[in-house]
Order: structure tokens, then sequence, then C-alpha cells
């Protein structure tokens, strides 16, 4: 899909008339921002804004997160175990120690 | 107030009228005139005793709330009671509960305006994160990737050549590839590092572009939170200040002679949706000491408008015609 995110009340206000009159194209509203679905026509409007709009307008393209595939096991298998964890207060950190769970700082370093 | 025509003419009282007469003066220049006072006698260089200088108007300067009831109609077609009645306040020297606020996320605003130039114009090497550079980087990477993948392919079915001319036995034809190979993977080779080269340009335009948006996202809550708190201004000065507005508007409408009406007589709930009736209404309500500039025809009588208004008022035609 494509992420258009506007950071200024002008480009705001037009994302929002896009919205108002392409909801065809657009999977979702968040505020300032919008996920339109991935047509030639979602980039010419989000293309449209950003003439309009230059740097006010970032346009990402976004895929589907398939933790099976982009994520290592230990990483699914500590967030499920966290999860599910006995006591609500503990946090991460005590949690993961002495166990095979990998630290938050390693994840932090570790890229996907 | 005293004013005094592009031709010498000289006119003086609270209530002075160009509309029927042969001047030809447009509101603009009246406000224009009345703001030039407002910043110092002189400037243009002109004493204006030869009769040729342009329009002089001497009265009070324009206080708060001027900007935007010294002039009727007034500059937005449909005027809003809370944007009247707060210039009104203003005029007033009142101030909302919120005004403070409203002053600090002000001033934190222009702060930003103002750290936004300094910081593009200090920087050793500043950095282009505008929306075209970003594009040019995005498409040489793309170009770049492009250009890769098809000598790459090139080199593939040359390599298929060269085997196949080997293994047929035929030296001459395996030469001719193998050399066609190495210039080709020569020029892939120098792709593949122009495409790396494009690319952490673009990460490193990229990197600056979103340090770039944090400053915009920022920008943007400030302007926000300005404008929630004039609407709460807005609202407030509507609240505090409305029945002394309906009592205006019920007052120039036991006036039928200050003002042409469609209806007549004119209820005060036709003021209520008459952009003008409700621009009169406010600047009675102000405390404007400059001259309010009335154009457009619906006031037809100058002294009895200043008399009503309680301000000074030059009534001339209105600048579109």
């Amino acid at each position: 899909m494509l992420l258009v995110v506007t950071y200024s009340q002008a480009a705001r206000t037009t994302l929002r008339n896009i919205c108002r009159t392409h909801d065809e194209v657009v999977v979702r509203r968040l505020g300032r921002a919008a996920l339109f679905d991935e047509t030639e026509l979602a980039a010419f409007l989000a293309l449209r804004l950003r003439e309009k709009h230059d740097e006010a307008v970032q346009i990402e393209r976004t895929e589907p997160f398939n933790e099976f595939a982009a994520v290592p096991d230990a990483v699914r298998e500590a967030a499920a175990a966290y999860e599910d964890r006995e006591s609500p207060a503990t946090p991460y950190s005590k949690f993961a120690s002495g166990t095979d769970h990998p630290s938050a700082a390693e994840m932090q370093r570790r890229e996907l | 107030m005293r004013l005094r025509l592009l031709d010498g003419t000289v006119r003086e009282g609270p209530a002075i009228d160009l509309a029927d007469g042969p001047f030809d003066v447009g509101a603009d220049e009246v406000v224009a005139a009345i703001r030039v006072d407002d910043g110092g006698d002189g400037d243009d260089g002109n004493d204006g005793d030869d009769g040729t200088g342009a329009l002089r108007i001497d009265c009070p300067p324009p206080g708060s709330g001027y900007d935007r009831l010294g002039r009727i109609p007034v500059s937005k077609q449909t005027p809003s009671r809370g944007w009247l009645l707060a210039a009104v306040g203003r005029s007033r020297g009142l101030r909302s509960p919120v005004a403070d606020d409203l002053d600090r996320l002000e001033a934190k605003l222009a702060e930003r305006r103002d750290d936004g130039v300094d910081v593009e114009a200090d920087e050793r090497e500043p950095v282009d994160t505008s929306a075209a550079a970003l594009r040019e980087a995005r498409r040489r990477v793309a170009a770049a990737g492009e250009d890769e993948s098809r000598l790459r392919e090139r080199v593939a079915t040359l390599r298929g050549r060269v085997n196949a001319h080997r293994d047929a036995g035929d030296d001459e034809a395996t030469e001719t590839a193998q050399s066609e190979l190495v210039a080709v993977a020569t020029e892939l080779s120098e792709v593949e590092t122009e495409r790396v080269a494009a690319e952490q340009r673009l990460s490193a335009l990229e990197r600056a572009a979103r340090t770039e948006r944090d400053s915009r996202e920022a920008r943007l809550k400030l302007e926000d939170a300005v404008e929630n708190r004039r609407r709460e201004a807005r609202a407030y000065f509507a609240a505090e200040l409305g029945d002394a507005f309906e009592a205006a508007l019920r007052s120039l409408a036991a006036a039928p002679s200050l003002m042409a009406t469609a209806e007549s007589p004119a209820s005060v709930a036709d003021f209520e949706s008459d952009p003008v009736a409700r621009a009169l209404a406010a600047a009675r309500l102000a405390d404007l000491s400059a001259p309010v500039v009335i154009s457009g025809g619906r006031v037809s009588d100058a002294d009895a408008a200043a008399n009503w208004l309680d301000a000074p008022v030059v009534r001339c035609r209105p600048n579109d015609g």
C-alpha cells in the first residue's frame, strides 16, 4: 500500500479532500495521513499531492508484514512468551534475563 | 480628522463623504492613507504642499481591531460573530482567558519559523531535502538499478556464448566473445558502484528529510494549538459581547435611515444574516479612534453613520467599482 503523510495544514486539507472524493483508493484514513491501495490512480493522487505541497508530503510504500518470513523465531517466541507471563508487573528486561529470550538492546541492534 | 485630496482640496470633520463628490478615491487608498499616517509623516519624501501628493489623512492612529473593523464591508464575505467580536474585544483592550496561552504559543511558533531560517543559513553543509532533490535521488537509484540488471543479463548471455563457442572449438569466436564479456563485466562493475553510491546518497537524504519532517510536524502541532486557542478566544468574545452585539443590531433596525436594506423595515433577524449590518454593529461596539472607511452604497449618510458608530467615518466608492 501507499502511505501518504502530510506535514502542513494546507497539505492536510488537500489530503482530506482527496480522501473524500476518492474513497475507492483509500484503505484507511489516519488523521493527517492515509493508506492508499496500490493502484496507479492512488499513485497519481499521491504524486499530485506532492507536486502541490512539495516537502510537506511524504509517500512511502508499505509491504505486508509476515512475522514468519521477516522475524527470527526467537523474537516471535519472546513476544508470545512475554505477553503470556504470570505477573503483569514484570518488566521485559527482568523477564528476559537468565532465559534464551533476546534482550531489548540486542533486538535494537539487529535489523530485520 | 483632516483629509487632503490629490487635487489639494481639504475636507475636515468627523464624517467625510467622497462617494458622491467628483473625487475618484477608492476604499483601498483611503485605508492605506490612514495606515501611512500611523507610520509617521513624510516617509514618501513628499510633503504634499504642491497639491500633487498622495491622499493624506490626519487622524488618530489605527489601534487594535482596526485591521478587521476599519473598513465596511469587512475583508471577509461572511464574517462570523466570533471573528467580529474578537476584534471588538481587542479594540477595547479586553483579553480572553486563553490570551496568555495564545501569546505564548504564537511566540513559540514565530521562534520556530526564525529557527528554521537560521538552521538553513548557518549549517556548514545544508542538506537539500526538497521534494525535487529527493525525487532526483530516487530517479538515480532507479536508473542505476535498471542499468545494472540490463548489464547483468548481458553478462549472462555473453558467458553462455563464450562457453558455446569453446565447446564448438571455435577459438576465434571464443576470443571475440570473451573480450566483449570482459568489457561488459567492467561496465557492470562500474554501474554497480554507481548504484551503491546513489543508494547511499538517497538514504542520507531520507534521514535528513526525516529530521526536517520532525520539525514540520512540531510546527503543525503548534499551528493547530494556536488555531484552537483562537477559536476559544472567538467563542469567549462571542459569548461575552453577544448581548451588546444584539443590542447594536436592534439599534440599527430602529434607525432605518442609516443603512439601505432589501426589506424595509428590516428586522433584527434580517440583520443577523447581513454582513454589512453585522460589521456596522461590531464597529459601533468597538473602540476605534481612526476613521471607519465605508464603501458600497449601503450607507448613504456619513454624518449619521459617524454619529451612530461614535467614530469618524470616510464614505467612498468601493475599489472594484
